[in-house]
């Protein structure tokens, strides 16, 4: 009956050495401490790119200070992606995603900004990086999250006169019934 | 009238695997189809014949499809051995609109005006699955089908389809304008669609 | 003669539709140009003509099904789109270290397969923009011989579909090595012929070079990535700072230029078929010598039993029926995966809510931001080098519309 367990450790060889500075913090954790109620998410990120969430009012201060850097940091110097994304069973329904990256290493950064209600709204980034410009008005057409100071909100993929907002869950997907007919 | 300047006429016959299908069958000299008088059928056939052999497609490539159409005028499938080798941008000056590619509800006012533009007689052939049916997208953003916008002549089936495939379209469609009245409306003709 | 007087007397300017269709424009793209003569003062593009709902296709189908729709994003350029949505499900399915080495081998042969036919068809089509009707003619042959290694690999010419979560859908016939062999050994030399006619041709060199600058600092601002970004000063390319499917045990050089203008461009994607070419011969003897290892990722969740144990066991009966009914299921997260493809980044973002069916499916597709810089490079320019800017670009309209 030898019962096999794991050694007990007599040096804790997890634990940092007791004189070694801390590690420094990541800019996600500076991004955390920066804006109040900003915080990593509780979602899986199967991909490794660190999160932030942080509230709509400073998503143009955030995406500012990643990019200049005033703390002298890693600098953040390109606006990868600016997605949408809608989740109804949720109260901020309509979630928008930046990714940044650095190229002086590779990193890079998320931030998420989720709204909700009748009319989602959003302050532009245009000013900040304006490369914004078009998935903003993607992100306007297909969710209908409107941006506060965007120059030229207005539909960009759909044709001007559409009705609706393809990309919302409520919106359906239009198939057409198609007969099969036996010739 | 028993001799007949032009000895070879193309004349369309069904073949039995394709029984409703338009196929080019060489005939002998002398035979009349009798549907609109001696001299103006052989006016016909010679018009058909010209009209068949140099057709200007108008470059409507939309999506994918465009660049198998492209494909299909280089050297390799080169279409120029049809007399399809001009391809023009306007429709002013072409006879023939591949639609080669999806059609989406932004762009079907765009094609029904420039088929529109384009002058008689003119045709109209629906290559790749998308513009015959809109293929794997049956959603709000894509027309159901670009026959719901312009008269189709031949579908040919593909996503992409083959350039070789096209060529094919294109065989029976020169087929189908030689049979075809040159003088009648346009609403009158039927259309083929090619088997993969 | 009347309307002629009127505008004289306002300001002379003109605004000239080029339309979406056009031969020039590259797909369906609408330029909304502003002239004054032959000066193009404001250009404002308007897209949404190839507009497929492919987004929202992708979120009423399974990890599988939808795979076949992304081909159809960057028509172009097929495999890249294959290879970031695959990544992303990969990750989204934990399994990304464990796909094995000769399916990654093939996937890094093909994207450069890609790239080389990709690249042809932008040069053609550039060429015969600017004139040049033989080079469109030259690179269409040469593109044959890829598609014809294509078909050979998967039976589709142009949308193969060939990848699957956690390896590949099928080995690689026999045919494919002679095929990679002859083409690689062939195409320097036809990329010197390419050189031959366009790069010290002084009608060409007077209409791409100086003309549709785009600097370094406005690069970034704007948006650009790929080729057009490395001719502009930054060397960015995914497959080196962010490397994926062992690109980081490849040798080959990253050509870039400080110039940011078409002639630049120009000379970075030529470059880069010569890098392909390198990068295809190391692949090449990689897969000769990994005959016969496994493609796909053994993994019940994602990969369907051996047909064997199917003709003859239930559990295995029923779990090749699950698969395809239902399809792969993963644990709710996120996932954003990166390409190199030959616009530039290319990504799948796949969000999911523990469903079989993705709840979000979003490609940053890279030429939707290179578009956004053109009414940079055009301002202050002829209307002559607004074609040969859209050229230089390289845009899709499947990608840029969805």
């Amino acid at each position: 009956m030898a019962q096999t367990s794991a050694p007990t450790p007599t040096t804790a060889v997890d634990a940092p050495e007791p004189d070694a500075p801390p590690p420094p913090p990541t800019d996600a954790e500076l991004v955390v401490a920066r804006y109040p109620g900003a915080a990593v998410p509780a979602w899986r990120f199967a991909d490794g790119i660190p999160t932030v969430r942080v509230a709509p009012e400073q998503i143009c201060d955030a995406i500012s200070w990643l990019r200049h850097r005033p703390d002298g940091g890693r600098r953040y110097d390109m606006l990868v992606d600016v997605s949408g994304s809608h989740w109804p069973e949720r109260d901020d329904s309509h979630e928008v995603t930046y990714i940044l990256h650095a190229l002086e290493d590779s990193h890079r950064i998320r931030l998420k900004v989720a709204v909700g209600g009748e009319h989602p709204t959003i302050p532009s980034v245009t000013g900040v990086w304006a490369l914004a410009n078009w998935p903003e008005r993607e992100i306007f057409d297909m969710y209908g999250v409107e941006f506060s100071g965007h120059p030229d909100l207005r539909r960009i993929i759909t044709p001007n006169d559409w009705e609706g907002h393809p990309l919302r869950k409520d919106f359906p997907l239009g198939e057409e019934p198609v007969e099969f007919q036996r010739p | 009238m028993s001799t007949v300047p032009f000895t070879r006429w193309m004349r369309p016959s069904p073949s039995p695997e394709q029984p409703g299908a338009v196929r080019p069958q060489a005939l002998t000299g002398g035979d009349f189809s009798g549907e609109s008088g001696v001299s103006l059928t052989t006016v016909d056939r010679a018009i058909g014949w010209a009209r068949a052999k140099s057709i200007w497609p108008m470059l409507f490539g939309l999506a994918c499809c465009a660049i198998e159409m492209m494909a299909m005028s280089a050297s390799k499938y080169d279409v120029s051995r049809f007399g399809a080798e001009v391809f023009r941008s306007s429709p002013r000056q072409s006879d023939l609109m591949i639609v080669a590619g999806r059609l989406s509800k932004k762009m079907a006012p765009v094609l029904r005006r420039l088929y529109d533009q384009m002058p008689e007689p003119k045709w109209v052939i629906s290559m790749g699955a998308c513009a015959s049916c809109s293929g794997v997208y049956n959603n709000y953003a894509l027309v159901q089908g670009v026959d719901r916008v312009v008269p189709v002549d031949v579908y040919v089936p593909g996503c992409p389809p083959r350039p070789e495939a096209v060529i094919d379209g294109l065989i029976k469609l020169q087929a189908k304008i030689e049979y075809d009245r040159q003088f009648g409306k346009t609403a009158e003709r039927a259309p083929v669609a090619v088997t993969a | 003669m009347v309307m002629l007087e009127e505008t004289r007397t306002e300001t002379g300017r003109m605004i000239l539709n080029m339309g979406p269709q056009h031969p020039s424009t590259h797909g369906v793209l609408r330029l909304m140009l502003e002239l004054d003569g032959e000066n193009v003062l404001e250009c404002v593009p308007d897209i949404g003509y190839l507009h497929t709902g492919i987004e929202k296709m992708m979120e009423a189908r399974n990890y599988h099904q939808a795979l076949v729709l992304t081909d159809r994003v960057d028509y172009l350029a097929p495999i890249t789109n294959n290879l970031s949505y695959i990544m992303a499900c990969e990750k989204l399915f934990n399994v990304e270290g464990k796909v094995p080495e000769r399916a990654l081998d093939t996937r890094v042969v093909m994207s450069e397969l890609t790239r080389i036919a990709s690249h042809l068809i932008w040069l053609g089509t550039h060429g015969l923009d600017l004139g040049a009707m033989t080079v469109f003619m030259y690179c269409w042959r040469e593109r044959e011989r890829v598609l014809e290694i294509m078909e050979a690999i998967s039976g589709v010419r142009m949308m193969t579909s060939f990848m699957r979560i956690g390896g590949l859908a099928a080995d690689l016939p026999d045919e494919f090595y002679g095929l990679v062999a002859q083409f690689v050994d062939d195409m320097p030399k036809k990329i010197d012929e390419y050189e031959t006619m366009l790069s010290r041709n002084p009608i060409f060199v007077d209409r791409t070079k100086g003309v549709g600058v785009i600097n370094r600092e406005a690069a970034l601002e704007y948006g650009f990535t790929g080729p057009c970004l490395r001719a502009s000063g930054v060397q960015f390319d995914v497959r080196t700072n962010l490397a994926y499917c062992g690109y980081e045990t490849y040798e080959f050089d990253v050509p870039w230029s400080r110039e940011g203008d078409v002639y630049a461009r120009y000379m970075v994607r030529m470059r880069e078929m010569r890098e392909s070419v390198r990068i295809i011969d190391q692949g090449l003897k990689r897969l000769r010598a990994s005959r016969g290892a496994p493609i796909r990722l053994d993994d019940p969740r994602i990969s369907f039993p051996k047909r064997e144990k199917i003709h003859s066991s239930m559990e295995s009966l029923i779990h090749h029926f699950k698969l395809v009914s239902e399809g792969p299921v993963p644990t709710p997260g996120e996932a954003y995966a990166a390409v190199e493809s030959p616009r530039g980044e290319q990504a799948t973002y796949i969000m999911s809510d523990g469903s079989n069916k993705p709840h979000r499916v979003r490609f940053r597709a890279p030429s939707f931001y290179n578009l956004q810089v053109l009414p940079q490079t055009i301002a202050g320019g002829l209307v002559a080098d607004v074609v040969a800017s859209i050229g230089s670009i390289d845009i899709v309209l499947g990608e840029i519309d969805r």
